[in-house]
């Protein structure tokens, strides 16, 4: 009963090792992909005024001015974009501004050139959006930055757009100015479009810099920004995330959005106005920095498992090729004899085989613990 | 007392166990810069103690812990202090403090039995000149402790998700 389309789209591949990880009592999770610290209790507080105060409707398709307002200043501020209220778009998470900038810019067939490895739901929605994701493979000995050949010799006359994502889901790794300035030079000469997912923003470390592409000469008409509060805010139940974009390629998101969710939730959208407030996002990447430097010695010191250090986001992503085993293997081979969860590298494509993603979204006590469990599960 | 110091005490915080070479790992320094500035913070008294937050109750050696609100007469010069430090001085006593409010001192005390406390509250504290009364709540059950949750089973109603 169900389209062609939608049936040949495989479940994630994440799922089936949650199920697995579920199944014991003493396990430590390295698999989630959500901050373990909680929404900041201003923003709790703001969603729980704004219910009392009946503010539970529909909000503008768009999303509430003061809101729109706040983010337009920041991407100004932070991200070097020349940004107005009337350019940005409220969504339900980012999830939502990715499927529609996908929908808003794809005819069938269209392609659209991804990195490999990359988050497990950008090549089944650009499926879902009628078009054909085209997979660039990277690798660990370029620090899992793709390589302009590589880009260049995936180009034909079908590819219609570039998504990425930077700090990286799963790799961790950031483009710097270079890189970025390299994939304009592509988008431009070619003629494509750049979905530049960047929730990950806030999450990166020893004075790297995030840089958005949108603000490179030449990319802010041809970039919809796609952002949002679950990752730097806790706040991953709220769904409320945002895009930007400039002209006909705004127009066609907000178009898609105002038919397929009317408005995001407004509760979270009076919410996330009190969720500005940096000093708690500094605080958190903090802490998420002692982890990531403990977790990547920790498993760097295992024989058979290499570990690069990420410069962003909240993931290792270690190679285990020396341990004899595949992604999927040594993945169940910690949750059965370690009772340690982390996701299969292959499950982000085919680069990822050979690694495995962890979080470090647990405290340094349980990592100081998981690096134990695995390091006698493996030896 | 520096940004680094902070940052140690606050991992110390988290967990009194972690080694100085984990520090080290976690806050890119050396073990042995760690452990002096560890020493450093020992001397200064600002760390004061490690301790681990046990449920007795879990290991079958159920205990009764009560808050004794005390009114007392301040004395001359040395207000509430000598007072305080006296009670403290007490094993069974872990917590004294002098609050604002209807009482002047707090007393947290940790006994095998009820009878333990009420002897500590009549022989020990009600005898005191400078005690004019005090009010004993005890303790029904206990869901967080000095940072660590104490009920059986931690609220962990996360769900599973994809992707």
């Amino acid at each position: 009963m169900i389209s062609k389309k939608v049936a040949g789209v495989p479940p994630s591949g994440i799922r089936r090792f949650f199920d697995l990880a579920s199944e014991s009592e003493d396990i430590i999770s390295l698999g989630v992909g959500e901050p373990d610290f909680q929404t900041p209790e201003s923003v709790k507080d703001a969603g729980i005024r704004a219910i009392e105060a009946n503010k539970t409707h529909y909000s503008s398709n768009q999303g509430l001015a003061e809101l729109r307002e706040k983010i337009a200043e920041r991407l100004e501020k932070e991200n070097d974009i020349e940004a107005s209220k009337d350019d940005v778009l409220i969504t339900s998470g980012s999830s939502e501004a990715l499927d529609v900038s996908l929908r808003a810019v794809l005819d069938p067939g269209d392609e659209v050139i991804i990195f490999d490895p990359a988050y497990v739901a950008y090549a089944p929605l650009i499926t879902f959006a009628g078009g054909v994701p085209v997979a660039v493979p990277t690798s660990e000995d370029n620090g899992f930055k793709p390589r302009q050949e590589d880009i260049e010799s995936k180009i034909t006359d079908k590819t219609k757009a570039l998504l990425f994502c930077t700090p990286n889901n799963p790799t961790g790794s950031v483009m710097g100015k270079k890189e970025l300035s390299g994939l304009t030079d592509i988008i431009i000469k070619n003629d494509l479009v750049a979905i530049s997912d960047e929730i990950y923003q806030k999450i990166i470390y020893d004075g790297n810099k995030h840089y958005s592409i949108a603000s490179f000469p030449g990319m802010a008409k041809r970039t919809i920004t796609l952002n949002g509060f679950s990752k730097a805010y806790a706040s991953t139940g709220w769904r409320l995330g945002y895009a930007h974009a400039k002209g006909e390629l705004f127009e066609g998101i907000k178009k898609i959005h105002q038919y397929c969710m009317l408005s995001s939730p407004s509760i979270s959208q009076y919410a996330m106005l009190e969720a500005f407030d940096d000093r708690t996002v500094e605080r958190m990447v903090r802490e998420f920095d002692r982890r990531r430097k403990l977790l990547v010695k920790g498993l760097c010191d295992i024989e058979g498992i290499d570990c690069r250090t990420p410069e962003g986001a909240f993931y290792v992503f270690p190679n285990i090729r020396k341990t004899g085993m595949t992604s999927e293997e040594f993945a169940e081979h910690l949750i059965k004899k370690a009772d340690v969860a982390v996701v299969p590298g292959n499950v982000f494509g085919k680069s990822g085989e050979g690694h495995v993603r962890c979080s470090y979204s647990v405290s340094l006590t349980e990592i100081k613990e998981a690096v134990r469990r695995i390091s006698r599960a493996i030896e | 007392m520096d940004d680094k110091d902070l940052e140690i005490l606050e991992i110390l915080e988290q967990d009194s166990r972690m080694s100085d070479k984990d520090i080290a790992v976690s806050m890119s320094l050396k073990p042995e810069e760690v452990g002096s500035r560890i020493k450093e913070l020992k001397k200064a008294g600002i760390i004061k103690k490690h301790s681990t937050v046990i449920d007795w109750k879990a290991a079958d050696r159920p205990q009764v812990t009560a808050y004794i609100d005390l009114k007392v007469v301040p004395g001359e010069r040395t207000g509430f202090e000598e007072l305080a430090n006296t009670i403290a001085s007490h094993e069974n006593v872990t917590d004294v403090c002098v609050a604002s409010g209807e009482y002047d001192l707090v007393v947290k005390v940790r006994c095998n039995d009820i009878d333990e406390i009420s002897k500590f509250v009549t022989e020990v504290l009600a005898p005191k000149k400078s005690i004019m009364s005090t009010y004993t709540r005890f303790v029904l059950k206990n869901f967080k402790e000095n940072g660590a949750i104490m009920s059986a089973k931690a609220a962990d109603d996360k769900q599973i998700y994809t992707p």
